[in-house]
């Protein structure tokens, strides 16, 4: 047992919303383990989940977690620390590392987190979700490991091009990102997408780590639909964010986080000093998206913005964000086939046109 | 002149620090002036091709010779010219 996963008498009763009594007589009947400390009786909180809350809540309706849907972390939040994830259905890399990020900015608040998971839970397992979460925090994150051994082996391999990776240190996602490209070509993809593709993500992957500094930064990639046509990353950090990166350059002081998000996909706005040149990645990434036709959506502490380029549509939208702590996580989902060509003055334009609408 | 082939310093080259580290590999193990090979390469991005091709074409007075460039290449190239004021030759 570790001094985290412990709660008391009372703690468990709250967490379970039921007597003393009662849970004295579901302790004997479920066998659940306990500890004295100082006379006082502790309970591991991990085993109170799996073998008590899990009994009495059912998962109920499903929680769907994709770039796709307009999900809230509540929909699956047991209490303050806890969540219950076999309420979420259909994760992809948006839902998946927005969780994740989301977890290690409320471990950096000083919170142990629980988990309480079942067999349903194999697809985040294949993305290795719970191995990035298990490798970097340890100690602060629990769930029970059990379920695991009896989860059934299911190949995801076809969706899953690029489990959860950690950007740790910068530069280091060059051999993520050749590995990709490499494998997309293979696989028979483009040399546009796959160019696309590597330069997108290199800027953002070098991006998020820079900024995300202390804290990991994440990254993650499939393909789905017919044909496997569909290709979506996601990188994501919960580090400073870009409102309160841009906002160190004097220029921007000003803008709120709406208008700050917005405005540093505008070609040569950084938070970096002007005559340092910088402010060209987001801008090219959003470039990329406008010429391959693709959805592109960024949520940056509190805010969210879609972009869908597809079909010639130019929708733009202000959404209500999945990741909503400080931090970055952005989503590209991509379509081979045919590209158009732009500028970057066209990215300006179009950035002026969107902070109109808000 | 010097045929810089950039696939053996990566395949995807993107970001400052990658940039920086390339070029200081570059200057120290091929003679000036400088022409770079991009076959096998996906993708640039502009913050690499900052460090590299830009400070590459300033030694070369202000032009570099590119090969085996591709489409999207080319792209990141023609603004990263645009930008620092130097000239690409094919």
């Amino acid at each position: 047992m570790y001094l985290g996963d412990l709660i008391t008498v009372s703690e468990a009763c709250d967490l379970l919303n039921i007597s003393r009594t009662t849970l004295s007589i579901y302790r004997k009947k479920y066998s659940v383990s306990n500890i004295k400390i100082k006379r006082e009786v502790k309970f591991s909180k991990t085993e109170i989940l799996y073998k008590l809350y899990s009994k009495l809540n059912l998962p109920g309706q499903k929680v769907n977690l994709s770039l796709h849907t307009n999900t809230e972390f509540e929909a699956f939040r047991i209490d303050d620390t806890s969540y219950d994830l076999r309420k979420i259905e259909a994760p992809d890399g948006h839902g998946a590392i927005s969780l994740l990020c989301h977890l290690v900015s409320e471990i950096n608040k000083g919170k142990n987190i629980h988990l309480l998971i079942n067999e349903s839970n194999s697809f985040l397992k294949s993305m290795n979700f719970f191995g990035e979460l298990k490798r970097h925090l340890n100690s602060n994150v629990f769930w029970n490991e059990d379920v695991f051994n009896n989860m059934a082996n299911i190949n995801h391999e076809s969706i899953i091009k690029l489990p959860i990776r950690r950007l740790g240190v910068v530069g280091a996602q060059t051999s993520i990102v050749d590995d990709l490209t490499v494998g997309l070509k293979k696989q028979g993809y483009s040399n546009d997408i796959c160019s696309y593709i590597g330069w997108a993500m290199g800027e953002l992957a070098d991006n998020s780590a820079t900024h995300s500094k202390i804290h990991p930064s994440f990254v993650y990639f499939e393909q789905f639909g017919e044909d496997k046509r569909f290709l979506q990353f996601t990188i994501g950090d919960a580090g400073v964010g870009i409102p309160e990166s841009l906002r160190k350059n004097e220029h921007y002081k000003s803008l709120n986080n709406k208008e700050a998000v917005l405005t540093s996909f505008k070609p040569y706005v950084s938070g970096r000093p002007d005559e340092e040149e910088r402010g060209k990645g987001l801008t090219d990434v959003l470039m990329i998206a406008m010429e391959c036709g693709s959805r592109l959506l960024v949520e940056s502490n509190g805010v969210g913005f879609s972009f869908s380029f597809d079909s010639g549509l130019d929708n733009f939208e202000v959404v209500s964000p999945l990741y909503k702590d400080d931090g970055t996580v952005i989503s590209i989902l991509f379509i081979d086939g045919n590209f158009d060509s732009l500028e970057r003055d066209d990215v300006k334009t179009y950035i002026d046109s969107c902070l109109e609408k808000i | 002149m010097s045929m810089v082939k950039l696939k053996e310093y990566g395949l995807n080259l993107s970001g400052r620090p990658l940039g920086i580290k390339t070029y200081s590999i570059i200057i120290n193990d091929y003679e000036a002036p400088y022409e770079l090979d991009f076959n096998g390469v996906f993708s640039i991005g502009s913050s690499f091709a900052d460090e590299v091709v830009a400070r590459l074409a300033e030694i070369n007075n202000g032009k570099i010779r590119i090969l085996n460039s591709s489409r999207v290449i080319d792209k990141c190239l023609k603004n990263v010219s645009k930008d620092k004021g130097f000239e690409l030759v094919y």
